[in-house]
């Protein structure tokens, strides 16, 4: 009765303890091989939050200040994307726009699946009366087309940065809901949660050592696949006049002043804003499939 | 069959009773009162305190909120879906005028998005993972991620740089089958629109169901008899492959119902989207109120209906 | 082995008096009763110290009901469960932690019994860490200990379960069973996932392990083959009823019982010449919602009388130390 070495677990214990940078880089040029497409997006996306964070120094101009002298021009050396009616820089207004929308999707997205992860994970542990109630308000919560939702909840609250990021997360809690409940209710089938029980462990260390972590792999594949519709939703909201208000440049609202700017709107106002929506939500769905083919090709399709 | 409709009927009621009360809700924590919606903060300041109490009174807004929620059912339930605050057209009247075109609008794109979507999930399940089957999925992969809204902006600009073309902005009440080329002119713009981004969900889904049925035994048999490959696909995988598209149709025709909000803000159409975008930026909560959960009972009836159309087709799912 | 004889002397570790477990079979919205499933229905046994009782039936007949309610990870519908002479059936949540440490349990499948994000090191001291049982490094000492008894080896505690085998797991799990010298173990179908040869290894570590520490064990199982080589007396289970009690020796040679006939006819006999009476079950295991009047097996019985089909057989002892549940013996 001897142990024969396996080299895989050789392999695998050399890589549990090399240090940790290391281990993430290995981890990141696996994911690279295993999607490349998505790795090139990943990459994008980081651009993306790049280009947010470093808005002040990269645009041309401050995005609020009008130049009189230029107004409404069509793309030419000193605005490369063209001005509006008011004379704002368009190339300015589009980089300060990713600002905005990164900040309410990433916090629209966190608040609305942390909240419904945490719903989720209390329903599949609890169970009983507790969950089948919030299974009835969850159902109520997605007979919403999201969009329509996020705008009766913007509009009664009135328009602000926080109100956006509110009424997107709520269209994004049934969706941790229902997901991490489903995972709870299948892990508390597994012999492990009934070992831990056998053990004598309580309930609380059962749902801290042997639950909570399982639920990580779902929370981020659910956290990132969301991330593109929520930039979508918040860019509808401003185009639609219900989401942060002017003269706070966003992508919606761009688009809205755009169409409020006569009867024909010029190309490069109407053009550029949405390009910049496109490439973004392109970059995050396409980063977030990769992730979630890395941590669980299970789940493809579920969330 | 019989008892699972009306199981099935039975849930969606208390589906709707769910829905109206959040409705309800989120229209009463504005914060501000509604009136300062109408008047304006300006108007607002104006007004004597007994005017406000006798404004708040005669819209029922003094009322205990218990009280305000069974008057607006009981509105509901006679047929009565309010008045908006600064037009004298009835929600009523406003749905009845404004909804056919953009009911129009959904069933066009939904038949837009088969049309679309079908031989593109076609083409890549016959030869998966070809350039093909490549080509297909990027361009699903796009159309996801292109706002619609925005789409329906590039294409009326081009139309009018293009061709000097621009779709007539109302067919002054006439229905698709008085007027019908001046109503598709209307809602064939937005239906693309909307089509496109639901044609590659369909693409999408009836590839892999498609990919799945085609290996099951009775293809094979089909194919073993003699019938080629193509021949295969289209009498014997098909069908069955459709079952989940079906359903998927169903949900999305939901969500078109809520995009078809900004497209037609885009696109200028006159439909009941483009009443939802007025009356929320005028703050109109007795038109939103009832307009927001009319969408919500449509789309609760959609997914009824799905269901219902799902197991009359495929048994098995009644017994779930 | 003659522990058997031994456990008339000493008090039993286990002793399990008319144990039952109804389920209820809940439908519709306001999840009416609409019926019971009899998983265990009226079952008495004990185990001595150092001995194995082998827990014999087909699937869905309880068995594995009777091994988690013996651990109380199920509650008993009825009857009393004895450890050690104290009664655990009512025992609150603060009072059955004391207990679980003197019982454990070996699951059957290798790979959803331990927690894939936990290092197998981890998993084996998880009862010590519950417990709160020495110091970190007395606690790591201790898994590294236990490691190496289940033939494992100490550099592999930091790894996690994907890296092992099917075989190399189980012995994970048996090695978190040990962890506080419990008195019974209660293994649950433990090496029916595992490959033939696989089977045998775990098998003898189980009964080493038995010898050194003289535990006692209840194995669960659904062939007589398995349970043949570990255990010292077997029961026979058939629709959450014992319908064969005794020591492995008679019931291998001497079978009273015809479902116990019909199991034996299906274990494969090593020696070519030796033929045994064939007897294959027509029909399948009738439902523990319903089960049938009578005798549970008559329905599948090929000498089934008249009388087999109304009035309900009791265990009744035929030879010392040998139970049987049939009219006709």
């Amino acid at each position: 009765m001897t142990v024969q070495p396996e080299t895989p677990v050789a392999e695998e214990s050399r890589r549990a303890v090399q240090p940790l940078p290391a281990r993430v880089w290995g981890g990141l040029r696996h994911f690279g091989r295993r999607s490349p497409l998505s790795a090139f997006w990943g990459c994008v996306a980081l651009l993306i939050v790049a280009m947010a964070v470093a808005a002040p120094v990269i645009a041309p101009y401050p995005p609020l200040k009008s130049d009189f002298r230029s107004m409404q021009k069509a793309p030419y050396e000193e605005h490369l994307f063209g001005t509006d009616q008011i004379g704002r820089d368009t190339l300015s207004r589009v980089i300060h726009g990713s600002r905005t929308s990164l900040i309410v999707a990433f916090a629209a997205v966190l608040l609305g699946t942390t909240l419904g992860s945490f719903w989720g994970l209390a329903c599949g542990f609890l169970g009983g009366r507790f969950d089948i109630v919030s299974q009835r308000i969850i159902e109520f919560l997605q007979s919403f087309p999201d969009l329509i939702l996020a705008m009766a909840i913007a509009m009664a609250l009135g328009s602000g940065t926080g109100t956006v990021i509110i009424a997107i997360a709520i269209t994004r809690i049934p969706f941790g809901g229902r997901v991490i409940r489903s995972v709870v209710l299948s892990l508390k089938e597994m012999s492990f949660v009934e070992a831990a029980r056998s053990l004598g462990a309580s309930n609380m260390r059962i749902m801290l050592f042997h639950i909570l972590p399982q639920c990580v792999a779902p929370y981020l594949i659910l956290a990132t696949t969301h991330l593109g519709v929520a930039i979508i939703i918040e860019a509808s909201l401003g185009f639609l006049g219900v989401g942060i208000p002017p003269p706070a440049p966003t992508w919606g609202n761009m688009l809205a002043d755009a169409l409020n700017a006569g009867i024909v709107p010029p190309w490069w106002l109407v053009l550029f804003p949405g390009v910049a929506i496109t490439i973004t939500v392109l970059a995050f769905n396409l980063f977030g499939d990769g992730i979630r083919d890395v941590l669980d090709p299970r789940l493809r399709g579920a969330v | 069959m019989y008892s699972y409709i009306v199981r099935r009927f039975a849930f969606g009621g208390i589906t709707v009773f769910g829905v109206s009360i959040i409705v309800f809700l989120i229209m009463r924590i504005m914060p501000g009162d509604p009136l300062t919606a109408i008047f304006g903060p300006e108007g607002m300041t104006k007004l004597t305190e007994a005017q406000r109490q006798s404004y708040m009174e005669e819209l029922g807004l003094a009322d205990p909120l218990i009280v305000q929620y069974l008057n607006w059912i009981l509105d509901i339930v006679r047929g009565e879906l309010g008045r908006s605050f600064f037009r004298a057209e009835s929600v009523g009247e406003m749905v009845l005028r404004r909804g056919p075109l953009t009911a129009q609008i959904a069933i066009l794109s939904v038949i837009l998005s088969w049309i679309l979507g079908i031989p593109v999930a076609i083409i890549s399940a016959l030869r998966p993972n070809t350039a093909a089957d490549n080509t297909a999925r990027v361009i699903s992969i796009t159309c996801l991620a292109v706002p619609g809204f925005w789409l329906g902006m590039l294409i009326v600009l081009g139309l009018l740089f293009g061709f000097g073309y621009r779709a007539p902005q109302t067919a002054g009440g006439a229905g698709l089958f008085e007027d019908p080329g001046t109503v598709l002119q209307i809602i064939i713009g937005p239906a693309f629109v909307l089509a496109l981004g639901q044609a590659a969900y369909i693409a999408r889904m009836a590839r892999s169901s498609l990919l799945e049925v085609i290996r099951e035994d009775y293809v094979r048999t089909a194919r073993a008899k003699g019938l080629n490959g193509r021949l295969v696909v289209s009498l014997h995988a098909l069908p069955n492959a459709l079952l989940p598209v079906i359903t998927l149709s169903g949900i999305l025709l939901g969500f078109v119902l809520a995009g078809s909000i900004p497209v037609e803000r885009a696109f200028g159409t006159p439909g009941l989207g483009y009443a939802m975008f007025t009356a929320v930026n005028e703050r109109d909560i007795f038109v939103m109120q009832n307009l927001v959960f009319l969408y919500a009972v449509v789309f609760v009836m959609l997914n009824i209906t799905v269901d219902i159309i799902i197991a009359w087709i495929d048994p098995r799912i009644r017994y779930q | 082995m003659n522990a058997a004889a031994e456990t008339a002397v000493q008090p039993p570790v286990l002793e399990v008096e008319g144990l039952k477990k109804h389920f209820p079979v809940k439908k519709g919205l306001l999840s009416r009763n609409i019926g019971k499933v009899y998983a265990v229905d009226g079952v008495s046994f004990h185990i001595g110290p150092g001995e194995t009782l082998g827990l014999v039936g087909e699937s869905g007949c309880g068995k594995s009901t009777v091994g988690r309610t013996v651990l109380r990870l199920i509650d008993p519908t009825e009857g009393t469960i004895r450890l050690n002479g104290r009664d655990v059936t009512d025992l609150g949540k603060t009072d059955m932690r004391s207990v679980r440490r003197e019982m454990q349990i070996i699951f059957q499948d290798p790979y959803s019994s331990l927690n894939p994000r936990m290092s197998a090191g981890d998993i084996v001291g998880e009862l010590l860490r519950v417990h709160g049982l020495g110091s970190a490094a007395e606690r790591e000492e201790r898994v590294a200990e236990l490691f190496e008894r289940v033939g494992l080896s100490r550099a592999q505690m930091k790894s996690f379960p994907h890296e092992f085998s099917g075989g190399q797991r189980q012995r994970i799990g048996i090695a978190r069973a040990l962890a506080l010298n419990p008195k019974l173990i209660v293994g649950d179908e433990p090496v029916s996932a595992l490959d033939v040869s696989i089977q045998a290894q775990v098998i003898n570590l189980l009964m080493d392990l038995q010898n050194e520490f003289r535990l006692s064990y209840l194995f669960v199982a659904h062939d007589l083959a398995v349970v043949e080589h570990i255990s010292h007396r077997i029961a026979v289970m058939y629709l959450g009823r014992i319908v064969e009690y005794t020591d492995k020796r008679t019931l291998f040679t001497d079978p009273q019982h015809p479902y116990t006939e019909a199991l034996l006819s299906a274990v494969p006999v090593p020696d070519p010449r030796l033929r045994r009476k064939k007897m294959v079950l027509q029909g399948d295991v009738p439902s523990p919602i319903n089960p049938p009047s009578g005798c549970h097996f008559h329905t599948r019985c090929p000498y089934a009388e008249e009388r087999c089909r109304v009035e309900s057989p009791a265990l009744r002892e035929i030879a010392p130390g040998h139970t049987v549940a049939c009219h006709l013996r």
